[in-house]
């Protein structure tokens, strides 16, 4: 079967313009700029099939966003290609769009002013989705979302959760054969992650949609995906599932617990202070010496706290510890 | 057609969602071109011809112009704001969409004020018309080139942002200059001015020709505004397309207003 999508070599340079140094250079580069090239994705290759859902991810400046924007026609390549159900995006813009959905975290594809419903609504005219067929897959998505009266508020009305909601919604209406996802959970709180994973996750699986997925979150990946792709410095370094991936590099959490009181000994293999502010101490545990519930259990009863997070790893930690990996 | 009818229909509600903004920006519209052509009647008193032209040519070539602008705010108005659309990075929902781009663009929002003046520059058109007899069919060619001249000049100035940024206020000045040199008595002008007038400031195919064509009645002059108005349009999509390459989008904070 061949893929749904499909990267060959891909590779996006930019032009970037250097600053000048000084006033006299300043006057200088007035007339004779000169440019240095930024490689934002070099040489990566990948291909995802039907129904498979994908975390592509790395830290900042890393390529995510520049992939996904050649994959779903945005930018143009440098060198290489990219296909989408055997579609060209760049030439054959109409035909590919019709299939792909995207969310853009930072980004809205609402309008402003008016009411979600509103959008919806034109969206699916832009879609050219017939009047039945939309009503029953908007009212299906409204329900699963739990959008109610969401639908008929402005947007600018809405809190952040709310508003990605919908417009996660509004990627799914046309019922799309691939889902590009661009940071959809950031700067949403924890429940209003844990609720748009399991959606994702769930209508991705009903409809067979392929997923692609970008995100600095682990929880986003591990929740919502079978397979990650890794990359860093606009080249892949490693591209396995989730699994392998748990397996091999998310081995610790981060407590973060905020409080007045000293820091403690702590007296348990594997777990160490990684900082000891004055209102804030952070541990990190090895979960494969000692379990994470044992060892925030331990912490609590040895400090008083006002607060408390168990989080995984950052991405720019496990990006390092497949590095160190490589090189070892 | 459908999807342009309910684009524009959602601007216009956008617009009336804040009711006070339009209603203070229609009283102005009114009042701003009510007292610019005021001045205009008083100045032709003074000297009734400049260069063979009447006062009735003057407002001819204003009322076009003022179509055109009207034309471009509400049924264009992402071409006028391309290069905000360019520089922010927001040409990627545009692009996601299986719709032709152009359209998407165009229609993509509206300044409502484009519908006053629409409104109020035709019947300035139709009483100049009547005052210098000209052939409504000349007229209503004038008012397609004019129009499609301005629409193709606001593609192309605005695609311009694909190559410089941080230009969005020049390339949007350059549009409102065209709109007002468009505005003034272009039989006054000679020399390089004139040449600047059928190239750079495309303006005498708002203004200049199509008064001439209605004056004199060339035929000659008709086929040069056509071709020229058919060249400016396909300039302006050569130069929207080749700049499409050297789009790199962004990833600014925003939403769609």
């Amino acid at each position: 079967m061949p893929p749904t999508l499909s990267v060959q070599n891909l590779s996006k340079s930019f032009k970037i313009r250097k600053p000048a140094a000084g006033l006299r250079d300043l006057w200088h580069r007035l007339w004779k700029p000169e440019y240095r090239t930024v490689d934002a994705v070099r040489d990566i290759s990948f291909d995802l099939h039907a129904g498979e859902r994908v975390a592509f991810i790395g830290p900042n400046g890393a390529g995510k966003s520049t992939t996904i924007k050649m994959a779903a026609g945005i930018l143009y390549p440098s060198a290489g290609r990219v296909s989408v159900l055997g579609l060209d995006p760049q030439t054959q813009r109409r035909q590919v769009t019709r299939a792909l959905g995207a969310v853009f975290g930072q980004r809205s594809q609402l309008w402003y002013h008016l009411p979600a419903g509103d959008s919806f609504d034109l969206l699916a005219k832009i879609y050219d989705m017939p009047d039945a067929l939309y009503r029953t897959r908007r009212d299906y998505l409204a329900q699963s979302f739990e959008l109610g009266d969401i639908l008929s508020r402005p947007v600018r009305q809405l809190s952040l959760g709310q508003r990605m909601r919908c417009e996660i919604v509004a990627s799914l209406l046309h019922k799309p054969q691939v889902l590009f996802l661009d940071e959809p959970t950031i700067g949403l709180d924890v429940d209003a992650k844990a609720k748009i994973r399991d959606l994702v996750r769930r209508t991705a699986d009903e409809d067979g949609t392929t997923v692609l997925l970008t995100s600095h979150d682990t929880g986003d990946i591990e929740q919502v995906c079978d397979r990650v792709i890794v990359i860093d410095n606009g080249q892949i370094i490693l591209d396995e599932s989730i699994g392998g991936l748990r397996q091999r590099y998310i081995k610790t959490k981060r407590v973060t617990v905020h409080t007045t009181d000293a820091p403690p000994e702590l007296g348990l293999p594997g777990v160490a202070w990684l900082e000891q502010s004055p209102h804030r101490l952070v541990a990190e545990i090895d979960t494969s010496i000692t379990p994470a519930g044992t060892a925030v259990a331990a912490l609590l009863q040895r400090v008083s706290c006002t607060d408390v997070s168990v989080e995984d790893p950052p991405m720019d930690d496990i990006v390092r510890r497949i590095y160190a990996e490589r090189r070892a | 057609m459908d999807i342009l009818l309910a684009l524009l229909s959602i601007n216009l509600r956008t617009a009336l969602a804040m009711r006070a903004a339009f209603l203070l920006r229609l009283a102005f519209t009114v009042f701003n071109h009510g007292f610019i052509l005021l001045i205009w009647l008083f100045l032709f008193r003074a000297v009734p011809v400049v260069y063979g032209w009447t006062v009735w040519h003057l407002l001819m070539t204003y009322g076009l112009a003022w179509f055109a602008w009207g034309f471009v705010s509400y049924f264009a108005y992402g071409f006028k704001m391309l290069p905000r659309i360019i520089e922010n990075g927001e040409l990627d929902h545009f692009l996601l969409q299986p719709r032709p781009l152009l359209m998407m663009i165009a229609a993509a929002s509206g300044e409502v004020a484009g519908i006053p003046d629409m409104m109020l520059a035709l019947p300035v058109i139709v009483t100049a018309a009547v005052k210098i007899h000209a052939a409504w069919y000349l007229v209503l060619f004038a008012l397609i080139c004019a129009t499609a001249t301005f629409t193709a000049f606001s593609l192309a100035i605005g695609s311009l942002a694909f190559w410089v940024n941080d230009m969005q206020d020049w390339l949007l000045d350059m549009q409102y200059n065209l709109y007002i040199f468009a505005t003034r008595p272009a039989s006054a002008f000679g020399g390089w001015i004139k040449m600047l007038m059928f190239t750079l400031l495309p303006m005498g195919f708002i203004s200049y020709l199509p008064v001439e064509i209605m004056r004199l009645r060339d035929p000659w002059l008709a086929l040069e505004e056509g071709a020229g108005t058919v060249v400016i349009a396909a300039l302006a999509l050569i130069i929207f397309r080749r700049g499409l390459r050297h789009y790199e989008s962004g990833n600014r904070f925003g939403v769609r207003v």
